[in-house]
């Protein structure tokens, strides 16, 4: 029976669920600035880029093609082709199918049970019965009943400049994407012109575009856009494997492409800040997430974590050195992604992974078969007692039992104490056919092999305890334990010259006479190295072992800061308001009262001391505890009234108080002293990072000659008016000076067809123009009138060359008067803005056209 | 127990069937490029006429695999980067049974040359011929193009015999990486 449904297909793709193919034309370039991105990056993307890795299909028939005899580069060509033709239909048809509700959304309920089923596998034969039964009933359902999609598909023949930049765009570049827009056929084309045309690349970019109206279940996308996402990567991991698409689209390479899978060949993007799964402060999400720093081509050895811990503590100290946050970002996202390096650079880390998880077990199999704890102890200590090697052996003994100290001693090491607790992760990799032991099963025994091993260190005194642990002794440590040491911030070591493994001319543990390891102590070194590695992979497991599909965010990301409660994107903002009204209050009690004290208040933002964890299914999640929040009160004392001398005296808890910030919002010349008190800054200690609470205070005098004393004098009748008058105004200028704060969100769009407009008209484009074309509007050397130009254009269609700004005699306020190239006369739009800035009112319907323009839209 | 063994294997090849084994990869009847494999009966064997449901050449196919080729399968890249260090002749060869039973199961065929073998690059002929040493190394006569099969539960080598017909050797685990 399913067969026979399955058989239907075909017949399906082609004729009813086609998706929407409009003219390529090259989009809006959207950019948010951090703190507009970190709010971005907890919604669900409705744009996303679908990158095929054309790498493996070409090898493979490669091989084919040879051995049959064939002429390799034509197979290849076809291969890839067809391979890309596939995958542009299946997606299609799945995308389609969601959106336009003939396929429902998986319930949070299935996508735990297949979760939970699958482990951390994201594919298993226990998923397909849930899949294959909505799927069922998605062929039967009459073609007709089903609504068209509404989707978007370009394909990027080549990345544009400016794609994944989330940071304001330069001259530049602005000129480089009007070159691309007068030349958009090199950039970008219709999807379907991949089923009439030859492959022309390796890999394969497509962009899909689901912001326009879809089902009603769609249209609430903050509800449902993540589950759209998941829902739409299980059935693509299904399909691939066992619906007929593939088979439908190319029965000649049918065999070919399904013996490769979706979780390897597949990467999503999703456009802009938003993501493509719903940002948790676990270890399944952090560690996915970190995917992004091995596609920028850090090994995966150089940038994988050590514990789940440090997945968020680094978060928290990358929050702490902001300068180095955004110098970062900025670096990341103002280079020029290429599709293949980003693909090349994740499979490196997923081969990198694989292979680090094979050789660990590889090892532990071996050393846990040939050498009990008990021998392995004896002939450790046979070797330090021999007097021809005494010497390096205690040497050699110190880095052991040091090493053994990162994995056995919860008192120093963050590491050994989610290992006490969190050993249930090793299970994650079980999934993984290994011919010697499961990765559970050779954690579990090199766990036995650490108490005699301990035993043995503290008979020979505490090795860890030496105090010439200097660079060279460090150099000599396994790798992970000098990133383990590097963490803990001993000092500054080079790790540059790392000592390459021992290997003896017999190995202590061989297979087959080729030794896996040197000396006794060398093997007992390699087998906790091989445990840390095994830890480290068993949360790495779903992004980098073929999980999932997996997506990255290439544009700046603080997804992961966010949803731990790191950085609150909303705070500022918030807090912003807060202060305006305990101000204006401030202001207004000592002004009434005749007070010569003033209060301010300074609200501070919660910040994260400590997190709990849980850990739960192979996935450990982290929950932040805040300080609470904490105000910072500021007392004025007013010296003027009595010291007849234009003096105030300041005492304030908070220790960053200046001179000029405690006197008022009107400065003359002025001298002052202020003392401050300490602060603690974050203190790092083998568990993370705990932030110490903020102390500290300031006591400061000022004296000044200044517009509100001058003022003081001339108005000395009405004092306290005046001076409830000066706070307030101070009130509400911090309040619009913070609108301004990089902590405010802001969002710039450059609308190409305007780039290359200008670009035509003055053959490059005019600094002065950047400012406005960053702001989804014309060159018109004024903002307010350009912006309303947009709009006009973008409504009617009509092109418009010239336009001014005036006021009318019909009725009040300004219009901006607009001469389309279709009319000889003008038309008038009521605009309210203030010079060069974006209007905050356009009322096109309200527009006044001249005689000739009337029969304009 | 060498000679036993040795001794072993000699009486089980005269009462092995006189076959061989090829890969081979050709268009099949969806014009798409297959692997198959060539079994080529030298006397009229009664294996063959279960195996290929007559007396002459005949070929088997693997099952189409699901994802099989993957970056991450430790199993494939045991066999590929250990295969003999991890992996040896545990017992005499298969006979005619044997292969029909293991034949009539799903298995999949590695050869060094075969497009089973995503970590090699097919332009660097160095890789196959280091992976095919090692297949070599676990035949107990020199063998030109050993193939390893791979089912769920059993992984087996094919090796020749001095008259160069294809004899199937089960594998299993060495001493030294087995838990006793």
């Amino acid at each position: 029976m399913f067969k026979f449904l399955l058989g239907l297909i075909p017949t399906l793709i082609f004729s009813q669920l086609s998706l929407a193919q409009e003219e390529p034309h090259l989009w809006n370039m959207k950019f948010s600035n951090s703190n507009l991105c970190s709010r971005q990056s907890q919604e669900a993307a409705k744009q996303v880029y679908f990158l095929l890795d054309g790498f493996k299909i070409s090898r493979l028939s490669y091989k084919l093609a040879q051995q049959a005899g064939e002429e390799p580069s034509a197979v290849v060509t076809e291969a890839v082709t067809e391979f890309q033709r596939a995958n542009l239909k299946l997606t299609e048809l799945l995308l389609g199918r969601l959106a336009s509700g003939a396929l429902p959304l998986l319930t949070d309920l299935e996508l735990k049970t297949l979760k939970q089923r699958c482990g951390t596998s994201g594919m298993c034969q226990n998923s397909r019965e849930i899949l294959e039964g909505h799927f069922r009933q998605s062929e039967l359902t009459s073609t007709t009943d089903i609504p068209k999609a509404n989707i978007g598909c370009v394909l990027i023949k080549k990345n544009l400049p400016l794609q994944f930049r989330t940071s304001a765009p330069t001259k530049d570049e602005l000129e480089g994407l009007a070159l691309a827009y007068l030349d958009s056929g090199k950039y970008v084309e219709r999807c379907d012109s991949l089923m009439h045309r030859n492959a022309t690349d390796f890999n394969l970019m497509l962009k899909f575009d689901l912001s326009k109206p879809q089902t009603a279940e769609l249209n609430d996308w903050q509800s449902n856009g993540f589950r759209f996402w998941d829902t739409f990567r299980a059935y693509m991991s299904w399909g691939w494997r066992y619906s007929n698409i593939i088979d439908s689209v190319t029965p000649q390479f049918r065999n070919t492409i399904k013996s490769l899978s979706p979780e390897e060949e597949l990467l999503l993007i999703p456009e802009g800040c938003g993501g493509l799964t719903r940002p948790e402060c676990s270890s399944d999400f952090l560690s996915a997430n970190d995917l992004r720093n091995f596609a920028s081509g850090t090994s995966f050895k150089g940038a994988s974590k050590l514990t789940t811990y440090s997945l968020v503590s680094d978060l928290v100290k990358l929050r702490e050195d902001k300068a180095y946050l955004n110098e970062a970002e900025e670096q990341k996202s103002a280079k020029n992604v290429e599709n293949s390096e980003l693909l090349s650079g994740i499979m490196q880390a997923r081969t990198q992974a694989s292979n680090s998880l094979y050789q660990s077990l590889l090892f532990l199999t071996a050393i846990t078969n040939q050498k009990s704890s008990a021998d392995l102890i004896g002939d450790i200590e046979k070797q330090i007692e021999d007097p021809r090697t005494k010497a390096q052996s205690l040497s050699d003994l110190s880095l052991l039992c040091a090493e053994r100290r990162g994995v056995g001693d919860a008192k120093i090491s963050g590491l050994a104490k989610e290992l006490q607790t969190q050993k249930s992760l090793f299970e994650n990799l079980d999934y993984k056919t290994f011919p010697g032991l499961t990765p559970s099963a050779a954690a579990t025994l090199s766990q036995t092999y650490f108490a005699p091993l301990k035993s043995l260190c503290d008979k020979y005194s505490d090795p860890f305890a030496r105090d010439d642990l200097n660079v060279v002794t460090v150099k000599e440590f396994k790798p992970w334990f000098q990133n383990f040491l590097s963490s803990l911030k001993f000092s500054d070591y080079s790790f540059e010259n790392a000592t390459p493994q021992k290997q003896g001319s017999s190995g202590y543990v061989s297979l087959k006479s080729k030794p896996l390891c040197g000396d006794s102590i060398d093997c007992a070194r390699l087998l906790i190295e091989s445990y840390v590695n095994l830890y480290s992979l068993s949360f790495y497991s779903k992004p980098l072992l073929s999980g999932a599909i997996n997506s990255i965010s290439v544009s700046q990301s603080s997804a992961g800061a966010v949803t731990c409660q790191i950085y609150n994107p909303w705070a500022f903002e918030q807090l912003r308001k807060k202060r305006l009204v305990s101000d204006v209050i401030s202001a207004l009690i000592s002004g009434a009262l005749y007070l010569p004290f003033y209060l301010k208040i300074d609200y501070q933002i919660p910040k994260v001391a400590s997190f709990n964890e849980l850990v739960k299914n192979g996935n450990v999640q982290y929950d932040a505890n805040l300080i609470s929040t904490k105000t910072l009160k500021t007392l004025v004392l007013d010296l003027g009234p009595w010291a007849a001398a234009p003096c105030s005296v300041v005492v304030s808890e908070n220790p960053h108080l200046s001179v000029s910030q405690a006197v008022y919002a009107f400065h003359g010349v002025s001298a002052g002293v202020c003392k401050q008190g300490g602060t603690n800054d974050a203190v790092g200690d083998a568990f993370g990072v705990r932030k110490a609470d903020t102390v500290g205070s300031s006591v400061c005098g000022a004296c000044q000659i200044s517009f509100e004393k001058v003022a003081i004098g001339l108005v000395a009748s009405n004092f306290n008016t005046f001076r409830f008058g000066v706070r307030f105004l101070d009130a509400t200028y911090d309040y619009f000076r913070s609108a301004n704060s990089s902590e405010m969100p802001y969002a710039l769009e450059v609308n190409p067809k305007y780039v290359a407009e200008t670009y035509t008209k003055y053959e490059s484009i005019p600094d002065e123009c950047v400012f406005e074309l960053a702001h989804n509007a014309k060159c018109m050397k004024d903002l307010c009138v350009s912006s309303a130009v947009a709009r006009y254009e973008e409504s009617t269609g009509n092109h418009v060359a010239e336009a001014y700004i005036a006021e009318t005699e019909y009725s009040k306020g300004k219009y901006v008067w607009m001469k389309p190239d279709a009319c000889d006369g003008e038309v008038g739009v009521p605009v309210v803005c203030s010079p060069n800035s974006v209007p905050s009112y356009v009322n096109l319907r309200a527009a006044i056209k001249t005689k000739s323009c009337r029969n304009l839209k | 127990m060498k000679f036993i063994l040795a001794f072993a294997l000699f009486l089980a090849s005269v009462t092995s069937p006189a076959w061989t084994l090829k890969e081979v990869v050709k268009r099949n009847s969806s014009n798409e490029l297959a692997r198959t494999f060539q079994v080529t009966c030298s006397s009229a064997d009664l294996f063959c006429s279960e195996l290929c449901q007559s007396q002459s050449d005949c070929e088997v196919s693997q099952d189409s695999c699901l994802g099989c080729l993957s970056d991450t399968d430790l199993v494939v890249r045991s066999v590929l980067l250990d295969a003999d260090r991890i992996y040896e002749v545990s017992a005499p060869p298969m006979d005619s049974n044997q292969i029909i039973f293991l034949f009539s199961r799903g298995f999949s065929l590695l050869t060094p040359t075969s497009s089973a073998n995503v970590f090699s690059d097919p332009r660097d002929s160095a890789d196959d011929a280091r992976i095919r040493a090692k297949f070599q190394s676990l035949c107990p006569l020199p063998t030109q193009n050993p193939i390893i099969i791979l089912t769920d539960l059993t992984k087996a080598v094919v090796c020749e015999d001095q008259a160069h017909n294809s004899l199937i050797y089960p594998l299993g685990i060495r001493n030294e990486f087995q838990k006793h």
